[in-house]
């Protein structure tokens, strides 16, 4: 743990926190348009400076990439500071003049429009990353990347064609913060139900449960989990709701553990309930039904 | 033979002696990329013919570059007894009478340049070489002696002054001036962290720009925990209008390579890569052969010297992108990522290349430490002044008559660069206005040629020393024309991750359109100053931060040229 002070308030924060997360969960509020609990800090949109004075020298530093150490001095809304954020909201509003966040931002920063000698264009698209980082650090299938480079950056898929590594999970739509990524689902395709991403230009069925025959998700999505997860074959011809998560007998159960040690998910614990006595307990919110704890269990408390 | 001891070295010394100053005769030709340029290849390949057809006996050999760019191509001759006498601006049609005249023993009166009577190294006392034995003839006499012409009297030449003597492709040469001495003595008698004592008395700061002081640096990097170290040399030398880590590579490479060697040891790192600029095609040929030739001796690989000390170093290619030479871009694109710079902390010297404590420093601050380890840091930092120590390497290009580059003490006034290496502006027209340290320096006028070249003065200037380069602008320039020449540069550059950068650089080219236009306004202006300092304020990098420092400093010292061409306002 180490003490910072912010705007003349002393926080804690872990070592190596970011100044901005550290801020955050104190209650300050430093605005940012591309940094996400997920994901590691990027600096792309560059609104979460800070002024920050360590060892008596002062800079200007984003926030979201600053890690938090013991004696720093962190101002978050000097007018050298505010000035510089709503010159880039400025930026921004000429760029992507129809982006709800950056509009919400204006209004919070006075900014009405952006100045009349700055080129405007029609862009959607913030450059902030989210999608790319959420596809390469969390899904990690590296599907998308930014492309181009400087002044004409973009996001695309590998030589703007179809971007074969892309599970169609819809990460990127999840994450984008102005809506620029978009799937589409379609439930009465002709080929059976499948899922577009335009932006990638991506097209993939979507696999329908056996028993209730709803689509629920993208096949090479799943595919992808089950292989990761180790998981047999069958085990995503049912949808979530269909999936039947293991019930203890807590009658037969022994507390040995050995469920809990062969859990992929880490969705069994040993609920202590008083003395000496300890009971499997599945946590749903983390099972996937995938059923491996069953045969684990040498007096069969599971099914 | 492997080098395992320094009195092996001295053999090699006497090898190389033989070559530079042979019983029989010596030719070199200054071939570097601007020699070539000017068609040293052809003289060279003319000498050659020209030797064998005439049956005179001679080394015909390739050189690097001694900075008189604007007099290539370069020959010199080196006959035993004799001062070294070196021709300029020959052509190759006169090479057969050149030849004729080494075969008699004459001089062609009007290519002579100069004359050298005897070779001296920084790196030892006295005189390396004596050329010129007895008395000289009364012809001789009237060549002028090297260190008497302005160029070379005003130079302190420490890492250049190998460079158009020796062949970059021979080894031995490079040992008998007194390389690989330095090595030779911190593998035998001192232990890293007197190397690094020795760098930070010498007070040398990087000369990539920042001007970081380089001991400290390393310092950190050897009290960084990691389970592998590295050593990165940025050659990327991204600058429009300088080539001196091409010129430094293409004449001395194994300085280079030293100095490489002696930070690994500094720091504790095995492994070092060279990140060359991927334009640089020979200087990259050169500097792998050097590396090669280097390993055969056992000056690079394992167990150096018998030291236990091992290091290896391999030259990567460049993309050619002057982000590259922002340290933490330079180390992603090593990496196989994207040229964009990091989030700082953490410094490449805590996590640097794949994570692990790298320094990464200019190939001429490299070039600086095998002297700095021979002569020792205190004398080092005697050169210059107090708070820049050292010398500097200058290419003065543009409007000036002898576009050239030089080595001068840091803290020498830009006016007397210009004038006593430039011979002042081409054409004899008047110096409007000078650009120093690359783009990022800004454009300054002609009163501030007044100023010393050194990082204090020139910060407080609103430049930068930066690389060393030193664009002269006429009094024909059109400021604005520059101004937007180099935002375009910029705009170029900008590897875009950052919305100040990107979007700033964007919105500056087109105002900067619109003044160019006659469409400017006063409110363009303004909103120009206020997206500057936003830009300097939050940009990620040195790039994005000094982008619009050369729109800034003409509308500060050329607001004519500016505000003259804003649209009037028409009355109603």
């Amino acid at each position: 743990m180490v003490k910072i002070k912010v705007n003349g308030k002393t926080i804690k924060a872990e070592e190596g926190q970011s100044v901005l997360d550290a801020a955050q969960a104190s209650g300050i509020s430093i605005p940012t348009l591309c940094s996400q609990d997920a994901l590691k800090p990027y600096g792309a949109c560059r609104l979460c400076i800070v002024e920050i004075t360590k060892n008596g020298r002062k800079t200007v530093e984003t926030s979201c990439t600053y890690p938090a150490e013991e004696g720093l001095e962190v101002k978050t809304d000097t007018p050298r500071i505010i000035g510089g954020r709503r010159v880039m909201i400025e930026l921004l509003l000429a760029r992507c003049p129809g982006v709800p966040s950056v509009r919400k931002l204006a209004l919070e920063y006075g900014v009405k429009d952006s100045p009349t000698q700055m080129k405007k264009e029609n862009d959607e698209c913030i450059l902030c990353g989210l999608c790319v980082r959420a596809c390469n650090e969390v899904v990690k299938a590296g599907a998308i990347q930014f492309a181009k480079s400087g002044l004409y950056k973009i996001v695309d898929s590998p030589f703007h064609k179809t971007a074969d590594d892309c599970i169609a999970c819809g990460s990127c739509v999840f994450i984008c913060p102005t809506g620029v990524v978009k799937k589409k689902d379609e439930q009465q395709a002709p080929g059976g139900p499948k899922r577009q991403i335009e932006n990638w230009q991506v097209e993939h069925k979507l696999k329908e449960c056996k028993k209730c025959g709803n689509p629920f998700s993208p096949e090479p999505h799943l595919e992808k989990v089950r292989q990761e997860k180790n998981l047999p074959v069958e085990f995503f011809n049912l949808c979530q709701s269909c999936r039947q998560y293991p019930v203890v007998d807590e009658d037969k159960c022994l507390g040995c553990g050995g469920c809990m040690e062969n859990c992929p998910m880490g969705a069994l614990e040993l609920d202590d309930k008083g003395g000496y006595d300890k009971k499997a307990k599945v946590y749903t919110q983390n099972c996937t039904a995938c059923h491996s704890c069953e045969p684990i269990c040498p007096v069969q408390a599971i099914s | 033979m492997k080098i395992n001891k320094a009195d092996d070295l001295k053999k090699i010394k006497k090898e190389g002696m033989k070559l530079l100053s042979p019983a029989a005769l010596r030719i070199t030709v200054g071939a570097a990329t601007c020699g070539f340029a000017k068609g040293a290849g052809k003289v060279f390949e003319a000498l050659k013919y020209e030797a064998k057809k005439q049956k005179v006996k001679a080394d015909v050999v390739v050189v690097g570059c001694n900075g008189l760019c604007y007099a290539e191509p370069i020959v010199e001759v080196i006959r035993s007894g004799k001062p070294r006498i070196t021709y300029g601006n020959v052509p190759v049609e006169r090479v057969s009478e050149l030849v004729k005249a080494i075969k008699t023993g004459k001089l062609v009166k009007d290519l002579v340049l100069m004359r050298r009577d005897e070779e001296k190294s920084p790196l030892e006392k006295g005189a390396v070489i004596k050329y010129s034995k007895g008395k000289l003839s009364r012809e001789l006499s009237t060549v002028k002696e090297y260190r008497k012409l302005d160029f070379f009297k005003n130079q302190t030449k420490l890492i250049s002054s190998n460079a158009g003597t020796i062949s970059p492709e021979r080894i031995e040469e490079y040992i008998a001036l007194g390389g690989y001495a330095a090595l030779a003595k911190i593998l035998s008698a001192l232990i890293p962290e007197q190397v690094i004592d020795e760098v930070s008395a010498s007070r040398l700061r990087g000369r990539g720009g920042a001007g970081f002081p380089t001991g400290a640096k390393w310092k950190a990097c050897r009290l960084a925990e990691g389970d592998r170290k590295y050593v990165v040399c940025n050659g990327s030398e991204g600058d429009p209008e300088i080539g001196m880590h091409r010129s430094l590579l293409e004449s001395d490479p194994h300085l280079i390579i030293e100095g490489i060697i002696i930070a690994g040891y500094a720091v504790g790192a095995h492994e070092g890569y060279i990140y060359v600029n991927d334009r640089y095609l020979l200087a990259k040929e050169r500097i792998e052969n050097a590396i090669k030739q280097a390993e055969k001796l056992g000056l690079l690989g394992k167990n150096i010297m018998k030291s236990g000390f091992s290091f290896s170093l391999q030259v990567k290619r460049g993309g050619g992108a002057y982000i590259c030479g922002e340290e933490t871009a330079l180390l992603n694109a090593l990496e196989g990522s994207f040229a964009e710079p990091r989030p700082r902390p953490p410094f490449p010297a805590q996590k640097g290349l794949f994570g692990m404590p790298t320094i990464v420093n200019n190939l001429e601050t490299l070039a600086n430490i095998p002297l700095i380890v021979l002569k020792g840091g205190k004398w080092f930092s005697g050169v210059g002044t107090k708070l820049s120590t050292g010398t500097k390497i200058v290419a003065l290009s543009g409007n000036v008559t002898h576009p050239c580059w030089v080595e001068v003490s840091l803290g020498m006034p830009i006016k007397s660069i210009i004038s006593l290496f430039g011979k002042g502006g081409a054409g004899g027209k008047k110096v409007k206005a000078f650009q120093a340290g690359g783009p990022s320096g800004g454009i300054l006028p002609a009163k501030a040629l007044n100023l010393k070249l050194d990082y204090e003065q020139l910060c407080k200037a609103d430049s930068l020393l930066g690389s060393g380069g030193l664009l002269i602008m006429d009094e024909n320039t059109d400021m604005l024309d520059m101004a937007k020449f180099f935002t375009d540069f910029f705009a170029d550059e900008s590897c875009g991750k950052c919305t100040s950068c990107r979007e700033g650089l964007k919105q500056l080219q087109q105002i900067l359109g619109s003044v160019m236009e006659g469409r400017g306004t006063k409110e363009h202006l303004s909103l120009i100053k206020r997206m500057a300092a936003a830009m300097a304020d939050t940009s990620a990098c040195a790039l994005g931060k000094t982008a619009a420092v050369p729109t800034l400093s003409v509308m500060k010292h050329f607001p004519q040229e500016i505000e003259g061409r804003l649209m009037v306002k028409k009355r109603a």
